[in-house]
């Protein structure tokens, strides 16, 4: 029994991660009809951005309270900009461009952010090892949050860091669902996915509506990046790890129905519960089956085919019409 | 009877909106039917409906003697129906001759290893293709331009194009989706007895859906006239003139763009 | 007007002329790709026959991924995954099948690698190599039944999922040779095992090795057979483009729907092309494989699939010519521009974005090099007498210091040619852009150019950099020979 709680529990708090970054591909689909490949890459710079930045104010030596939100604000601003710069350069030159064509873009800036991170130093300049790039050694951030428990209820434990990323999650799932079903703002993005150029001429400002878009998405993806790094090793920006991540997070996306916000979380948690019951309950129960781990890549891809060829629209989307 | 279409009451509803209700035509061989309505009314829908791009809810769609309904469009256009497209859908990267020829290929029999391996029958077949194709676009008169990217023609002539793409694919029904809408008056009396033309030449019957009332009431022998997917008056072309329904479904509209079925605007004689 | 069957049997073609004219280029092909192995290689050297026969590897892959990527418009990520089954079913067969088939191996000497070393056993066509063919028949083989259970249900989604799902074919490929059971290399217990028990044994995790080198670098018959292939798809291919079923192909790009409404079956169509990508995507991992003597499931991952992608996009999708183009430059840069390795693909990473801004139709369009304005005289003499055709003066000028960049940087200062550099990378760029707007021949072919010789200045900037910073020495391995 306590062990099926543990596994609830671990259940909620991946669930939590996979919506923060869910969160971002639904947004940027549900407003240009995209799917931002980069987005994963945001991810990882996110938990690299924020070991910068805890390292260079001096976070990783001490404990501090104000560590953690310290870290994560600037991270989400530093990656909001990031994001919003993205846009500006490499997708918004192709707003009126065949969607394949960003596509194709988008897969270029995955790269560029990947391979970036991946260097040593920039040429020309002086060794900067120490703060930018980041390097092709994973590193760790686990000091950053004290893997304090909280409290017990009979064997299992309820970490700190369950409680925040649930927590977290929580909140901003609901602050995001109010800011798009409630404000202003939310009814621009609202509009700018219905259809963009009638917004536009409705005095939407569309591309800024579209830039707040993308800073919230990438400032979600920063978070979710961090807080994987705090639990997890930091791998370098190209591992496998971070797509993969990303990857589920899309799936979750999919699964709820693209650019649906509560379809995004209802998604991730229904991902995240795949995840970790399978791993839990199958592993133990079929024996001889260390090969179901090494599966877990693949399983994720398996649902999204399955979604996509038998459900396109996911549990909470609608589907489109094209004209003929 | 030679029946070369018949469409037996198709309705098609999007979500709760009714967009098309109880069509009915019964086109013969080689002849030339109209189909007009406000903007709006339905007449593009009523097309995606005959060529398989949208399956009716209720209804029936009979190429000859076969029921095509529910097919896909391909299957229809091999059926021998087929059509142009309202706001032109061209294979705009592709060469004007290249459009067509891509058409022309649905007649050929010469499957993928006969294509890569140049057997004598693929030979043949491009030969052919090529052959037939330079002579649609002679009937359609753009031959001048059969080399340059179907793109960067002008509007004229890619209805043009779309109507020697549509024909190089064989077909016993041929719709045409305003072919002559943004002609000016000498382009469109051209393209007036080149449609009249067709049904001769090329042994084939036409539904034409258009909003220029002097060429509907000159060539056309039938006019169905709909209105928000409602059919509201069929026959001649003298007898849906005067229908007061149709005149009522006319009304409304700007003055300088009325352009309701009454003055004589044709100059030959009807046909 | 006469149907088209009408017209058929008047214009058949006298047959042996026709097989005559059919089989010509093949002939010709053959007779190239041993003279590439007879005297091109040994002239050339070790280092520059590995580059070719990873150009001539690169063009039947990226030449098959063409025909999806580029006439049908179908985005597919997943080139990799057909791959790597193409390297291993070949693989499995000159490994295991040459153990089981072959011997020619005294008893005492019972290695792997007597069955397996340098050279062809049995010579020139001999069993050695004929099993190697039919390794690589058997990898297409094997490689297109999968496309056809892939393609079929997902190639009637949308551009982007599409990409998803071919990027997961490809990843899930790549598990499952990961998790396959260890591979024997004892003679004696593969003998003993049938090969079909044999089945699972692809090396797991560790991958797949002791691959006999029938296409190394080195080897007799290496450029021979991966040239005949390289040879007969680009064939193939043109076969393709020019003809009913390629231009039924480029209309589902042009636009799916009016091409359903002109009797393309669009589904089957795109399937076609799907297998018959992932037939030659086989063969081309087959040649790999036994290239590079060993199969590492990571390594043909999403990266590789990236790496045929970029090929594709850059050097134009659609085009036989920007295929070869692309697989050329981007096989050869680098190769000579190896010590920025680390560069490479940052480098890719912003050509790609560059292309899809400034020209998303790559380096050649649709169009091949003998559909460009400037390859006819009349052009020429248009281009010197009509001052309208400055802007190609200026394209000249960029292609004119990209090349004397690249040349001059063994010789000038590096600030002098920092200069040079940025001129050429801008000016080809933008005027690439410009005249890329133009529809009519002229613009395109030396906006292709411009920008395609910018895009070289641009990484010969980035080397320039480097060197300034003194972080590396730089050596253009230009010569031949060595390795």
């Amino acid at each position: 029994m306590s062990d099926l709680l543990q596994t609830l529990i671990n259940t909620l708090a991946v669930g939590g991660l996979y919506a923060l970054i869910a969160l971002g591909y639904t947004l940027v689909y549900g407003i240009l009809r995209f799917i931002n490949f980069a987005h994963s890459d945001i991810v990882a710079w996110g938990g690299w951005v924020a070991f910068t930045v805890a390292s260079g104010l001096g976070f990783l030596a001490g404990e501090s309270v104000f560590a953690m939100p310290l870290v994560m604000l600037l991270t989400m601003g530093i990656c909001a900009a990031m994001g919003v710069t993205i846009e500006l350069l490499a997708y918004r030159p192709l707003r009126k461009a065949p969607r394949l064509n960003v596509l194709i873009t988008a897969i270029g800036v995955s790269l560029l952010l990947q391979n970036f991170g991946l260097l040593d130093h920039i040429p020309g300049l002086s060794k900067t090892q120490d703060v930018f790039p980041f390097g092709n050694r994973p590193s760790t951030m686990k000091s950053l949050l004290p893997n304090s428990v909280l409290g017990e209820i009979g064997d299992v434990q309820i970490r700190l860091y369950d409680v925040l990323m649930i927590v977290l999650a929580v909140v901003l799932v609901v602050a995001l669902e109010r800011l798009v079903y409630k404000t202003k703002l939310g009814r621009a993005m609202r509009a700018v996915s219905f259809d963009e150029r009638t917004a536009a001429l409705m005095g939407i400002n569309v591309n800024m509506v579209v830039s707040v878009t993308f800073a919230i998405g990438s400032a979600l993806a920063a978070a979710g990046g961090l807080l994987f790094a705090l639990r997890n090793d930091l791998r370098m920006t190209a591992d496998s790890t971070w797509v993969l991540l990303g990857l589920k997070a899309f799936v979750a996306a999919v699964v709820g129905g693209i650019g649906n916000v509560r379809g995004a979380a209802a998604g991730a948690l229904l991902i995240a519960f795949v995840e970790v019951f399978v791993h839990r309950y199958v592993t133990a129960l079929v024996p001889g089956s260390t090969w179901v781990g090494q599966l877990q890549d693949v399983y994720v891809f398996v649902i999204l085919i399955v979604v996509l060829l038998w459900r396109p629209s996911g549990l909470f989307g609608k589907s489109t019409v094209e004209k003929v | 009877m030679a029946r070369a279409l018949f469409a037996d009451k198709l309705c098609l509803s999007f979500g709760g909106l009714k967009a098309v209700s109880d069509f009915t035509i019964e086109l013969p061989s080689r002849g030339l039917y109209g189909l007009i309505g406000p903007n709006g009314a339905g007449k593009t829908t009523v097309f995606n409906l005959l060529t398989g791009v949208y399956k009716p809810d209720q209804g029936g769609v009979h190429l000859g003697s076969e029921r095509v309904d529910g097919k896909k469009p391909s299957y229809i256009a091999k059926a021998g129906m087929a059509r142009t497209f309202q706001n032109i859908r061209l294979f705009g990267e592709l060469s004007v001759i290249d459009n067509v020829r891509t058409a022309a290929g649905l007649r050929t029999r010469s499957g993928l290893f006969r294509t890569l391996l140049r057997t004598p029958l693929h030979v043949a077949e491009e030969r052919a293709i090529t052959e037939r194709c330079l002579e649609l676009l002679d009937v359609l008169e753009i031959t001048d331009r059969k080399d340059e990217q179907s793109k960067s023609l002008p509007y004229g002539d890619q209805r043009r194009l779309e109507i020697a793409r549509a024909l190089a694919t064989e077909p016993k029904v041929l719709l045409l989706d305003e072919p002559v809408a943004g002609m000016n008056t000498q382009e469109k009396h051209q393209m007036r007895g080149l449609i009249e033309s067709l049904r001769e030449k090329f042994d084939v019957s036409i539904l034409l859906i258009e909003h220029d009332m002097g060429l509907v009431m000159d060539i056309c022998e039938h006019i169905t006239v709909i209105d928000h997917g409602v059919t509201i008056a069929k026959g001649a072309p003298k007898d849906v003139q005067a229908n007061p329904a149709v005149i009522e479904a006319y009304l409304g509209v700007p003055e300088d763009e009325a352009e309701l079925p009454t003055a004589d605007v044709s100059e030959g004689a009807a046909p | 007007m006469k149907s088209l069957q009408e017209r058929v049997p008047g214009l058949m073609p006298n047959v042996a002329v026709a097989f005559g004219r059919s089989a010509g280029p093949f002939v010709v092909a053959i007779v190239l790709a041993l003279v590439m192995d007879l005297v091109i290689a040994p002239a050339a050297g070790l280092t520059w026959t590995k580059i070719l026969l990873d150009v001539g590897i690169a063009i039947v892959l990226a030449g098959s991924l063409n025909v999806v990527n580029g006439y049908a418009g179908q985005f597919s990520l997943g080139q990799a995954g057909f791959m790597l089954i193409g390297a291993y079913a070949a693989a499995f067969l000159t490994f295991y099948g040459s153990m089981h088939f072959i011997s020619t191996c005294p008893p005492d000497a019972m290695t792997p690698g007597c069955f397996t070393g340098k050279g062809p056993t049995g010579g020139f066509l001999g069993s050695g190599q004929l099993l190697f063919l039919a390794g690589c028949i058997l990898g297409g083989v094997i490689a297109s039944l999968l496309g056809l259970v892939v393609g079929l249900p997902s190639l009637r989604l949308r551009g982007d999922y599409l990409a998803i799902v071919t990027l997961g074919f490809g990843e899930i490929v790549r598990v499952f040779g990961q998790i396959t059971a260890r591979q024997p290399k004892n003679v004696e217990e593969i003998q003993g095992r049938s090969l079909a028990d044999l089945a699972n044994n692809l090396g797991g995790a560790e991958g797949f090795s002791q691959i006999p080198d029938y296409t190394a670098a080195g080897t007799g018959g290496a450029m021979f057979f991966v040239f005949t292939f390289a040879f007969i798809l680009l064939i193939l291919i043109y076969r393709l483009k020019y003809s009913s079923k390629g231009r039924a192909l480029l209309a589902v790009r042009e636009n799916e729907i009016a091409a359903e409404a002109m009797g393309v079956d669009t589904t089957r169509a795109k399937v076609v092309a799907f297998v018959f990508s992932a037939f030659f995507a086989g063969i081309g991992g087959a040649l790999y494989a036994h290239q590079v003597g060993a199969i590492d499931p990571k390594e043909l991952g999403f990266q590789k699939s990236i790496d045929l992608v970029i090929i594709v996009v850059i050097g134009g999708m659609g085009s036989i010519t920007g295929v070869v183009l692309g697989a050329s430059i981007l096989v050869v840069l680098p190769e000579l521009f190896r010590e920025f390795s680390e560069y490479r693909m940052i480098v890719y990473a912003l050509a790609l974005i560059v292309v899809m801004i400034a020209r998303p139709q790559g380096v050649m369009g649709v169009q091949e090099l003998w559909d460009l304005a400037w390859t006819r005289l009349a052009w020429w003499r248009k281009a010197f007498v009509n001052l309208r055709t400055r802007p190609n003066a200026l394209a000249i000028a960029a292609f004119a210091s990209s090349v004397g960049s690249l040349v001059a940087y063994k010789v000038f200062p590096v600030v002098g040619l920092i200069l040079v550099l940025a001129v050429g990378g801008i000016v080809g760029g933008v005027f690439g852009r410009r005249l890329s707007r133009k529809h009519d021949g002229s613009g395109a072919g030396w906006g292709s150019v411009a920008l395609l010789l910018g895009i070289i200045a641009l990484l010969a900037l980035v080397l320039a950099l480097a060197e300034a910073s003194h972080a590396v020495e730089v050596e253009l391995p230009l010569g031949a020979g060595g390795g």
